[in-house]
């Protein structure tokens, strides 16, 4: 007789009856990409996946938790077993530009290279691989789940996708070839040559900027944010789409001077048609007792980011606001309204503003 | 704050005074036996103007100086008070120690009249909330209440935790919260808000099927904060609120509902896993009408971790075992719609229902209820839940509180992890196996040492169980009554006058009869004490709360346990020098560490470990046979 659980993994929820749970801590291992052994230091390697450069000695773990140096060989854990797996809208990610209101079959293994105290995923962004239990979900099959479940791209986002990046580059490659879209969610941290390989394959990118000054970043982050600027630029060389997303705290990184110069740097290296997505904070993690931003601070950043002559400035988490909706900078209608993350009214034609034929920039069709 | 960075600041914070004290005590018998003639009294005597010192301490503290006073005028008097007294107490003896009294004393006193304390108060707020603009700081009954204003917004704080934010509150959360209960029922006429944020209101009057909204808010002060900086719409004035405990509101409910939405968030307290056991949605089922849904929130993530599975199984497990059918809308947080009919799950339906009662939502739209109604995700949900668990979550056996507090420390204090994960398994045969090891090492070191062990053990069980009894008497009022703050000074009252009582009665005892008899009689009656309370231990439930009976019989238990230490202490005492003939001091000094480590024991392993995770029942067995193996203890270790 069948159980509750194989009932329902039978009947109910056939896409994840791919997914099993991992028993054993072996089969998470894949060998990174970007790692090299130090010459005269015994299975010593050094990282070159991201900014930090970790000097891992046999056995050892990087700062992410997601790559251990086994034998002086650096392996990627995590590798097709991711810990969430689900189905969203694309616009939770947020991508306000990325064919609306489709669904992203979004995946995250374990492990981040920051320590933001504000992470709203802290339950998978702060441990290991071998610490969460994992489904057992090769590249091969998120490709398959995903056209399965209608999904029109795979979004690595949860935790940092830097992590899994080589799961994320073997799936991203196979994606490709079957006409679904790639788009991460990605703190940015990450170094010149891994990044440019990945952005052969990757469509969209949402960077967090998550603040604009060093202070910011070493304080809350404990990290730097020159690699996140340069992230940014090669991912505009590359091609990539980009849109940003700045969470506001207040007391923290909501300084109105700070926020102009932030505005000014994106138009002048990335261009005016970079949507930026300024978030209000909401109590989290380790800052559980900040108050939410008030609305009229997100207001604020909106309008100093539109007098610089940036064209979709976006508010989140505040659903209802009219600073969800995509204007067309032409004819200053509303050519998507949203609600949370919600389309309400799509007047988009062909990528232009069906009011008034202007260009809206983004990627519309799959 | 984690547990770790809370057990130290408890220490700190108490360590001066508690050693002050304990030396004091000892101090004070050497004191009090120069102008005694009979030493063995005079422990007695001393023990008993401590304890009564205690609970008149904690009684006017509670009920008299915190409602009056803040906290530095208190310490401040206490500091004046404690000099003055040394000074007209010694005024013949050291003239240096008595300058620096004086000295000391009129500083207190300076500090008394001058109104240093408000400014101390403001310092302290400063320190507390940073640069942030305080408008408005004050305690409660039930809680510390802030409000920070922050541009234009004013958030309300709950012991230190955001509430809510007017006049841009969370969306997401009050919507869902509002509108999906009242979706799924066919047509909501009756509706009962349970500590709601008033912002849930202000959605559900939106409703012109309504008929009557009951509103439930514990604390009045809180609603009142609220309501100071907000704006007060007219429609809100049709709100009937009452200020009262959910629960006992429910329980003695004369109308029924069609819909039943509680606002607390996590059973992260005693106090607020009441709302999420077993009984409380039995209560709840009472006064549900035909078709009636009960709605409320816990925890959720996109990955479970062992903690949040079982925090949300323990729920589920008492959700399923009362309704017939259990829906959990999966998210940060997960919404669980507990009812006896079936409740359609379709978005259309919804969408339609919404548009039909002509109620407009910032968030609430068809697309928002497909992705929120997703059944894919709604059975993910399922198979999160821990199967392999009989964990039901009840008044007395609070899973979901302690899996909550894991939970917690997780996110704070992830060294502790391993701790929690360790102890979650914890059953009541580990602590069988760990007494009766206990008790065969007791016997080995008995047959050499003697008796002492005996009394030693004796009286240190005494002190673990009835610590023990009274953290699970205070437990079980504040689940009964919701709160337990504003009593504690009564409560803790009544168990330190049983330990003053206990002392009196364990000093007649000693004269009329021999220690070490007195000591095994109170043995006998402690141990059966706790047998009558361990087959009695639902009667808590069967109470009605508001009855005085229950009232008193509470003070009465903590007066019982209070009485059997104190009784023991003072036989224990008279006890061990009869077996030792060692030098009176240090019989004191062992017997009192006995007691007071044992109850430090009992207090720990009580409220943090024992309870939460064996629940009332499993944790009386323990503690009785705990009792039992220190009564044996008299008879398997011979008098030497």
């Amino acid at each position: 007789m069948l159980s509750r659980r194989n009932f329902l993994k039978l009947a109910l929820f056939t896409p994840f009856l791919l997914a099993k749970t991992r028993d054993t801590e072996k089969s998470l291992y894949k060998e990174a990409l970007y790692y090299f052994r130090i010459q005269n230091k015994k299975n010593q390697v050094e990282c070159q996946l991201c900014p930090r450069g970790c000097l891992l000695g046999d056995g050892d773990l990087g700062f992410c938790r997601a790559r251990k140096n086994i034998n002086g060989r650096l392996y990627a854990l995590g590798y097709g077993a991711p810990c969430a797996v689900h189905v969203d809208p694309i616009e939770k990610k947020p991508f306000f530009h990325v064919i609306p209101q489709s669904a992203s079959l979004s995946i995250a293994s374990a492990g981040c290279n920051l320590r933001c105290k504000f992470c709203q995923n802290w339950q998978i962004s702060q441990v290991s691989p071998m610490e969460t239990v994992n489904y057992e979900l090769p590249p091969r099959k998120v490709v398959d789940m995903a056209k399965k479940m209608k999904c029109k791209s795979i979004a690595y986002t949860y935790t940092e996708p830097t992590n899994f990046y080589e799961y994320m580059l073997d799936t991203a490659r196979i994606a490709k070839k079957e006409g679904i879209l790639n788009v991460s969610h990605t703190n940015g941290y990450i170094n010149r040559k891994p990044l440019e390989e990945l952005s052969s394959l990757i469509d969209a990118v949402n960077v967090d900027l998550k603040g604009f000054d060093d202070a910011f970043y070493a304080k809350l982050c404990e990290a730097n944010l020159k690699p996140v600027l340069d992230t940014l630029k090669i991912l505009k060389t590359k091609g990539v789409w980009i849109e940003i997303t700045n969470l506001v705290i207040p007391g923290y990184n909501d300084r109105e001077e700070t926020i102009r110069e932030m505005c000014i740097w994106i138009k002048e290296n990335l261009g005016e048609d970079v949507p930026l997505h300024f978030t209000r904070f909401f109590p989290m993690y380790l800052m559980n007792s900040l108050s939410p931003t008030p609305v009229s601070t997100l207001e604020k950043a909106r309008e100093i980011a539109i007098s610089v002559g940036l064209s979709y400035v976006y508010l989140g988490n505040v659903p209802g606001h009219l600073g969800e909706n995509t204007y067309c900078k032409r004819c200053k209608r509303a050519v998507l309204k949203r609600s949370g993350f919600n389309l309400l009214e799509n007047n988009l034609k062909d990528g232009r503003c069906k009011f008034c034929g202007q260009e809206i920039k983004g990627i519309w069709k799959a | 704050m984690n547990i770790i960075q809370m057990g130290t600041i408890t220490v700190i914070s108490t360590f001066p005074s508690s050693f002050l004290h304990g030396f004091l005590f000892n101090l004070a018998f050497s004191l009090a036996r120069l102008s005694q003639d009979e030493e063995r009294n005079t422990v007695g005597q001393v023990y008993f103007y401590e304890m009564l010192g205690t609970a008149v301490g904690g009684a006017s503290l509670t009920y008299f100086f915190i409602p009056n006073f803040d906290v530095y005028w208190i310490a401040n008097l206490v500091g004046f008070v404690s000099n003055t007294s040394i000074l007209l107490t010694y005024a013949s003896r050291k003239k240096s120690s008595l300058l620096l009294c004086a000295f000391f004393s009129g500083l207190f006193l300076f500090l008394l009249v001058s109104g240093a304390n408000k400014k101390l108060v403001q310092f302290s707020l400063k320190r507390i909330w940073g640069e942030k603009e305080i408008i408005f700081s004050e305690n409660s009954m039930y809680q510390n209440l802030t409000v920070i204003k922050n541009d234009s917004e004013y958030t309300v704080y709950t012991d230190g935790l955001p509430y809510t934010t007017v006049p841009n509150p969370d969306t997401f959360y009050i919507e869902e919260v509002a509108h999906l209960p009242l979706l799924f029922h066919p047509m909501p006429k009756q509706v009962l808000l349970l500590s709601v944020p008033p912002e849930v209101a202000k959605e559900v009057i939106k409703y012109p099927s309504i008929e009557r909204i009951d509103y439930v808010e514990m604390d009045p002060r809180l609603l009142q904060i609220v309501e100071a900086v907000s704006k007060k719409g007219e429609e809100e004035r049709k709100v009937k609120i009452y200020f009262e405990d959910g629960r006992h509101f429910v329980k003695k409910a004369k109308h029924k509902y069609d819909v039943i939405i509680l606002g607390i968030k996590s059973p992260n307290t005693l106090q607020t896993n009441r709302f999420f056991t077993f009984e409380f949605f039995e209560d709840v089922k009472n006064i549900l009408n035909e078709g009636g849904l009960y709605f409320f929130s816990l925890p959720g993530s996109n990955y479970y971790t062992q903690e949040l599975r079982m925090l949300n199984t323990s729920v589920f497990i008492a959700a399923k075992e009362t309704f017939n059918f259990v829906y959990v809308l999966p998210g940060s947080p997960n919404f669980f719609i507990l009812t006896d009919s079936r409740v359609d799950m379709s978005a259309d339906i919804l969408y339609e229902k919404l548009s039909n009662h002509g109620v407009s939502a910032n968030l609430i739209s068809k697309a928002h209820l497909d992705y929120k109604l997703d059944n894919r995700k709604r059975e993910w949900f399922l198979m999160q839940l821990e199967e392999k668990t009989e964990r039901k979550n009840t008044d007395f056996t609070p899973f979901a509180f302690f899996f909550s507090i894991a939970y917690e420390n997780l996110k704070i204090s992830p060294v502790t992890l391993s701790f929690f994960r360790n102890i979650y398994n914890l059953k009541i045969e580990h602590l069988f196996l760990l007494v009766l090891f206990t008790l065969l090492l007791l016997v080995l070191v008995g047959a050499k040492k003697g008796r002492s062990v005996t009394l030693t053990f004796s009286v240190f069980t005494t002190g673990l169980t009835m610590t023990m009894t009274e953290v699970i008497f205070l437990f079980a009022y504040q689940t009964i009554y919701g709160y337990v703050l504003y009593a504690l000074g009564i409560l803790l009252s009544a168990f330190m006058t049983g330990c003053a009582g206990g002392s009196i009665a364990g000093a007649r005892i000693e004269k009329r009869f021999r220690s070490f008899e007195g000591l095994v009689v109170f043995e006998i009656a402690a141990t059966i004490f706790l047998l009558v309370i361990l087959f009695n231990a639902t009667i808590f439930k069967e109470m009605d709360p508001q009855s005085i009976k229950l009232h008193t019989l509470f003070l009465a238990l903590l007066f019982i346990s209070g009485f059997f230490i104190g009784a023991e202490f003072t036989l224990g005492v008279s006890s061990y020098l009869d077996v030792n003939r060692v030098d009176q001091r240090k019989g004191i000094g062992v017997i009192f560490a006995s007691d007071l480590i044992g109850g430090f024991f009992g207090a720990l392993a009580g409220s943090f470990i024992i309870f939460p995770i064996l629940g009332l029942k499993e944790t009386l067995v323990i503690i009785f046979v705990l009792k039992l193996s220190s009564l044996s203890l008299f008879l398997l270790i011979p008098k030497k």
